[in-house]
């Protein structure tokens, strides 16, 4: 009945005007945890809603600019220096979530928080790619031979790298889903449809329809709900950018089918329309609908993420909502990697977390 | 659980972060003023913010941009002392539209040896009881005069830049130096110059191009205090 004021908010931006002081407070501050608040500036832009924003607030409009404007601005000089680095190998970029978004030019993404740049590269290139990164100052954080034959056998990743001059974060994917995990996805399928970006020469994202179902699989294949909220709302621009495209949702279904990716596609799907209210081609909603109804997990899943996408601030964060996000965890582990190599894996990480947080401390102490 | 009666300790919340690490309750104080620095470094992105001391005395806007362990605290706690208003001893903070201080008065942080210096100079209800072995030494609080609390809306306009190094036994003296070194000062003391980018260093440049620059090496904080008067004296730019 009460839903959190960001999800308000996004599911239908003229709420705003009924806002008290209060509720600006806590929506700003709803909105700027879930990495959403310059969005929502976007947004309150172009709804010509901005001037609602009360006076002791007007400092937010000011300073979320300026963060969001150094995010663009710096994930863009990445791309630029990636781009650099891959060209003397002869490889061409392929940029994956917040970069390809920010390549492809979606709209809002010069409103947009970055984290680290996501890249796809042939696994049979990887060798020659990670030397030319190295070259151009990217190192690997993590040089444990475990922590290396785990990420290359198990996952779906590199170890991530670090620039050593900029202090940004690469992750090297070559492939979108943990390699040992439920769905399986074949990367020469993705690279093969790779579409130049527009926003450089050798740089490219995936086609639009593989976008829509990477941003599904990432969060609906995942149990991490920090950026579920903006998670989702990048999955609606993809569509509301290609959803026009002819023959769009027809070639989404099939690629989803090619690539065993259904799964997260309608959970993604079905999370848009219940949480964000967005509509979908009638005949799209009957096939999530008729996938719903085909098991009570589906269904069971699909309420847990329900429950689980809040906005990231301790006023949205109920029992229910972590119990649901506890469940998606468990689920997310469970996906990602079988439970006879994830149990021995856990037991490992939890043993050195223990023995690294006792040296830190001591270190600390002494320090 | 048994916490709140076994060595209790403090913890501080930020909208559900705990961004820093818990504290025994005998140093909450500091734990709420490092918290509260944290805060106002990592959202007030509208602004340039920047580690160093701010004071004003008549009309002349005086900083310090400076690491930690330089003696700005204690060589603010002394100008504060001698009358100087307050506007920050730990954040400098320069509003990008039109280069002006903001101030941000809150008891000046004293730490080890300069406690000891300052509670000399102070009456005795204006400096707070020493907290002992903080992660950053023995820290105690300086409670800043009325006056700078009572014109915190106040800003100022930025005269001076000082660059203190503290030496022991050095000979104290005040030397100018040119306004790039002091700009880079600015810029390598800032928390978010990356944030504002070209507004930052368009920001940086123009109130350097109207300031006095001087480093400041100092064993002795009397002669350290008059130099700066001195200097803050001379012309009126």
């Amino acid at each position: 009945m009460n839903k959190p004021l960001l999800i308000r908010f996004l599911a239908h931006p003229d709420v705003v005007a009924d806002f008290s002081a209060e509720q600006w407070s806590l929506f700003v501050r709803q909105a700027d945890g879930s990495a959403l608040w310059p969005y929502a500036i976007a947004v309150l832009k172009q709804y010509q809603l901005i001037d609602q924003v009360p006076e002791h607030l007007r400092w937010r409009v000011e300073a979320a600019a300026n963060v969001a404007a150094s995010h663009h601005l710096s994930m863009e000089w990445e791309i630029g220096c990636l781009s650099a680095a891959l060209r003397e190998v002869h490889a061409s970029l392929v940029l994956l979530k917040g970069a390809a978004y920010l390549a492809a030019r979606l709209p809002y993404s010069d409103a947009r928080l970055y984290g680290d740049v996501d890249i796809l590269v042939p696994e049979d290139k990887l060798a020659v790619i990670t030397a030319a990164l190295q070259r151009h100052g990217w190192l690997f954080e993590q040089k444990d031979e475990y922590d290396q034959r785990f990420y290359r056998e198990w996952s779906h990743e590199l170890p991530p790298m670090r620039n050593a001059y900029r202090f940004t974060n690469l992750d090297m994917h070559f492939t979108i889903f943990p390699r040992k995990g439920r769905y399986q996805p074949n990367p020469e399928l993705l690279l093969r449809e790779k579409r130049a970006s527009g926003l450089a020469s050798e740089v490219y994202t995936l086609c639009s329809e593989d976008m829509v179902l990477h941003c599904a699989t990432h969060q609906f294949g995942d149990g991490e709900f920090d950026r579920g909220l903006r998670n989702l709302v990048d999955l609606r621009g993809l569509l509301q950018t290609y959803a026009g495209k002819q023959d769009f949702w027809e070639r989404l279904l099939e690629r989803a089918q090619l690539l065993g990716l259904q799964e997260p596609l309608y959970l993604a799907l079905s999370a848009l329309q219940s949480i964000l209210n967005h509509e979908l081609p009638e005949v799209i909603q009957d096939h999530v609908r008729r996938w719903l109804q085909q098991s009570w997990r589906h269904q069971v899943v699909a309420k847990c993420f329900k429950l689980a996408t809040t906005p990231q601030h301790p006023s949205c964060l109920g029992v229910t909502t972590r119990l649901a996000r506890f469940v998606l965890y468990l689920r997310g582990h469970h996906l990602r990697l079988p439970l006879h190599l994830l149990v021995p894996h856990l037991v490992r990480k939890s043993y050195l977390q223990w023995t690294n947080g006792k040296q830190r401390e001591e270190q600390e102490f002494q320090g | 659980m048994f916490r709140r009666w076994i060595r209790p300790i403090s913890w501080f919340s930020f909208d559900g972060d705990y961004p820093l690490k818990p504290l025994p309750q005998a140093q909450a104080v500091a734990l709420l003023e490092w918290g509260m620095n944290y805060c106002f470094s990592t959202s007030a992105h509208h602004l340039l913010v920047i580690h160093g001391a701010a004071l004003e005395r008549d009309g002349v806007g005086l900083v310090m941009p400076a690491t930690s362990g330089s003696g700005k605290s204690t060589l603010c706690a002394g100008l504060v002392l001698r009358g100087w208003r307050l506007l920050s001893d730990e954040m400098i903070v320069i509003d990008p539209k039109d280069g002006s201080m903001r101030p941000l008065p809150r008891p000046i942080s004293l730490k080890n040896e300069s406690i000891a210096i300052i509670r000399s100079r102070c009456a005795s209800d204006q400096l707070s009881a020493p907290i002992p072995n903080t992660i950053k030494g023995t820290v105690a609080q300086l409670r800043p005069p009325s006056v700078s609390i009572q014109q915190m809306k106040n800003r100022a306009v930025l005269r001076r830049v000082i660059l203190p190094r503290y030496v022991p036994a050095v000979k104290t003296e005040l030397t100018s130096i040119t306004q790039g070194q002091a700009a880079l000062a600015l810029i390598k003391n800032a928390f978010n110059y990356g944030v504002l980018a070209e507004q930052g260093f368009d920001t940086v440049g123009s109130v350097v191009s109207q300031a006095r620059c001087f480093g400041l090496e100092f064993s002795d904080l009397d002669t350290a205090l008059a130099l700066i008067e001195e200097s803050a004296a001379e012309g009126a730019v």
